[in-house]
Order: structure tokens, then sequence, then C-alpha cells
């Protein structure tokens, strides 16, 4: 696991060294959507990019992890799959990093509690591989009464990717037309953890580490704090 | 009796070579044929099971970095402009036609829909001309959703797209069906939303995809 200090791992150098020799780089475009946030839908006609999207006038309901009553914030089980911890980069550190960014804030979300049983976890952040220039998704189980209640989460990481901490978003496609994609696995956690706790895609510009793409925030930003206060509340 | 098993020995060689030939065989099991047989059923011949549950919707989010056109024909087998003619019922697409017994594995990317579609334009690829059947994931079984960001919820006859395919999908044998990785929907006034480059015309785009070739 390399230190944070470090900014390539030894194996990650390798093999780019690897790539190097024998590749030509092209790096892919990699600008950033105006994306389009459909508002107050439950259900966006052309699919669900755009999960939890809600503010103060929202006409419909936000999507969000049901309440408890209490005043304070409520758990939810994570279990991490141990497939998370077998990387260069540690995915787990990544997740429980993320935990410390989303726990204390200032609103009623879900408390993230990390569990070692699977069975019994309401969200589950696991290594698997996917579609190659997919970085990760989360998918939320919403339902089943009330409609806009999330029930279940389950958060995927590429296994395709190559996870760092330090080379950003970009791909290339090597000699033999393979693509390789690359990305800071902290950033990635951090957004996935938004999707997790009910926040959907932010265009670019906004404050926030749910923007897609490299422009995305490091760490947890100000637009974001505002989105769990409208979802959830804040303390009383 | 040797002569005769030699001649029965080549006559079967020359029809598995014919065999071989007329039916185009590539070398790749898993590639599409050029020829789509129009007579694939869409629906499934018994209804599908359903959950157990209280009608939930299952939404994936995909994070990538935002694709223009030119990125995703790259990636693509093929890339089409068709009109939906038919919409199949949603299916399970494990190999025993039921829903996964992991509630983990319970997304749209276990789920699909076979859709017809009338060819417009080939912009990539050895696409079919006429009528050709895809395959796209997500839909409903029951009363349960299973939607994702790549694919429309809901699919009506008549509805345009461009179509970025990749072959046939590896989870279960869909011989003569093409997998929608995207699909992009062309409005009525010939323009389409893209993730990255925002609101293009449809000549835009195809110019976009024609100049990656």
């Amino acid at each position: 696991v390399p230190m944070l200090g470090d900014p390539i791992s030894s194996g990650l150098r390798k093999h780019m060294r690897m790539r190097r020799s024998a590749v030509l780089a092209i790096v892919l475009i990699t600008s950033l959507a105006p994306t389009v946030v459909a508002k107050h839908q439950l259900i966006p006609p052309q699919g669900i990019n755009a999960i939890g999207d809600c503010d103060n006038t929202a006409q419909g309901p936000c999507i969000e992890w049901p309440k408890t009553g209490s005043n304070l914030s409520w758990p939810v089980d994570v279990y991490l799959s141990d497939k998370l911890s077998g990387e260069e980069v540690n995915l787990k550190t990544d997740v429980r990093n993320s935990f410390a960014e989303y726990n204390p804030m200032p609103a009623r979300n879900p408390y993230l509690q990390e569990i070692s049983v699977s069975g019994s976890a309401e969200l589950v952040a696991t290594l698997s591989l996917q579609d190659f220039n997919v970085y990760a998704s989360t998918v939320s189980t919403i339902g089943p009464s009330p409609a806009y209640h999330i029930s279940h989460t389950v958060i995927t990481f590429n296994s395709a990717i190559l996870w760092n901490r330090s080379l950003d978003f970009h791909c290339y496609v090597d000699i033999f037309g393979v693509d390789h994609c690359y990305s800071d696995a902290r950033k990635v956690s951090n957004h996935e953890m938004g999707h997790a706790e009910g926040l959907s895609h932010q265009p670019a510009g906004a404050s926030s580490v749910m923007i897609q793409g490299p422009l995305t925030y490091y760490h947890v930003g100000a637009a974001d704090v505002n989105n769990i206060q409208l979802i959830y509340g804040t303390y009383p | 009796m040797n002569s005769a098993m030699k001649v029965l020995a080549s006559t079967a060689f020359l029809l598995l070579v014919s065999v071989t030939v007329l039916g185009g065989c590539t070398g790749n099991p898993n590639a599409p044929q050029v020829t789509q047989s129009p007579q694939i059923p869409l629906s499934p011949a018994q209804a599908p099971a359903t959950l157990a549950s209280d009608c939930s919707t299952y939404a994936t989010s995909y994070d990538r970095i935002p694709p223009t056109a030119a990125m995703l024909a790259k990636l693509s087998s093929a890339v089409v402009v068709g009109v939906v003619q038919d919409v199949g019922e949603a299916q399970w697409n494990t190999k025993d036609g039921g829903p996964p017994s992991d509630i983990n594995d319970l997304n749209a990317d276990h789920v699909m829909r076979l859709v017809r579609v009338e060819t417009d334009q080939t912009l990539k690829g050895a696409t079919p001309t006429g009528t050709f059947t895809v395959y796209v994931p997500g839909g409903s079984i029951g009363c349960d959703k299973f939607i994702d960001g790549d694919h429309p919820a809901s699919l009506t006859p008549g509805d345009t797209f461009v179509f970025f395919l990749r072959d046939t999908p590896t989870r279960i044998a869909l011989e003569g069906t093409w997998l929608a990785a995207q699909m992009w929907s062309v409005h009525a006034d010939a323009t389409i939303d893209t993730p990255a480059e925002g609101k293009l015309t449809l000549a835009q785009v195809v110019e976009e995809i024609s100049a990656t070739k």
C-alpha cells in the first residue's frame, strides 16, 4: 500500500514504465458534461442519472434513507468486501476515509457504520469488473414503500481501473487498441459515498464531489453539505 | 469398405467446409452475424418470475468520464441510427431465467429487453441492413423496475436512437442480437442531448462518428 507522500507506488511505476516502452499514449477527451439534472422527478424519463435530486421547492419527494424520528443521525451498516483490500491501493482505506467526510456533517444524514457481516448490511461496497470506461457504479434500491425511501445500496468499483492516489481520471489506448484507465481512488470513493447518501450529479462549477469527471472536488464541498441538509434537515 | 469410408470422410469434410464458408464463420463465436434473424422471439415463452418484494425500483448510476460520440464510436463494434419497431417484455438474463439469488445482484444489468430496430443509417461496422434485434438492459418485471442511466426506462415503437452496439452479450446465449451498450435518443427536431457536448444535431453526431473511421 503506497503512503500518501509517495506519489506513485512502485508497482504502478513499473506498470507505467512497461506501458510507456510499448505504447503510444493517446489521452482521451476528458471534457466535462454540462450535466443535465432532472429536478424533482423520481424517475427521469430517460433513465436515472439523477438519484436523490431535490431542493426546498421540490414538487416531488427527495430520495433518501428513511428517518427514524430521531434528531440525531441514524446508523446505516456498511459492509466492505474483502476484494477492496487486495488492490495496490487499498480501497477499504479510501472508503473509510469517505465515511469520515460524511459522518460529521451538520445534518441528520445516515451515520455510516462499518460492520463485518455482509448479510445484514444496508450498504455494500465491493470491487468487480465492469464496463471498462465506467469507474464505479451505485445501485440504489428505492422502496418498497414509501417509494422514495432507499432500502439498500451497492457500490461497485471497477476492477479494470488502475486505482491510485495521484493520477486523476484519464484513459489511453495502447498499440493493441486496448483502453487503460487510471483514477484517484479517494476522489471516486467520496463521489460514490455521496450517491449512497442520496446525492445526485452536479454540474461543472459546483463546489461538490458529485461532478462527473476530473473537475469534481476532491473533498466534500459546500454544495454537498447544503444538498445533504436539504434532504435530511439540520440538527435543531 | 475402405473406399466407402474415404468417400464418407471426404463428404463430411466438404460438408464441414461448406457450412463454415456459407455460414460466414469468422473464427469468433461471439461475433454478431451480419445477417440478423428477425424471427428471434422478443418476449419470453413464459412470464418471468417476479420478486417477492413489494414493488421497488433498482436504480443504477454509472460514473464515467462523460463520453463524446467519437469516444463511444471507438468503443463500439457498430453504430447505427435506428427506429424502434417492437419491444419485448422484460426478462431476467440469468442462465436459468430466474431472478438472481443475491440481493446485491438485483439491478438493471440482470434484466433485459429485446427490441426490434429498423436501420436508418449505419455509421460504423458491419451492421445489419433492414431489421435487427438489440439487447437493452433494464426494464420492469412485475411491479419492480430496473433502470440505469445508460438506457431509457421505457421504449416506444417509433422512437429513434443512435445505437452504440457491442457484440452479443456473453451472460446469456442470444445469437443474432447486439448489445445496445448505450443509446442516444434523437428528438423530433433531429437533435440529441449528449452527455459531454450538450445539444448537438444528428448531422453533427454523424459527422463526428464518421471522422473516427
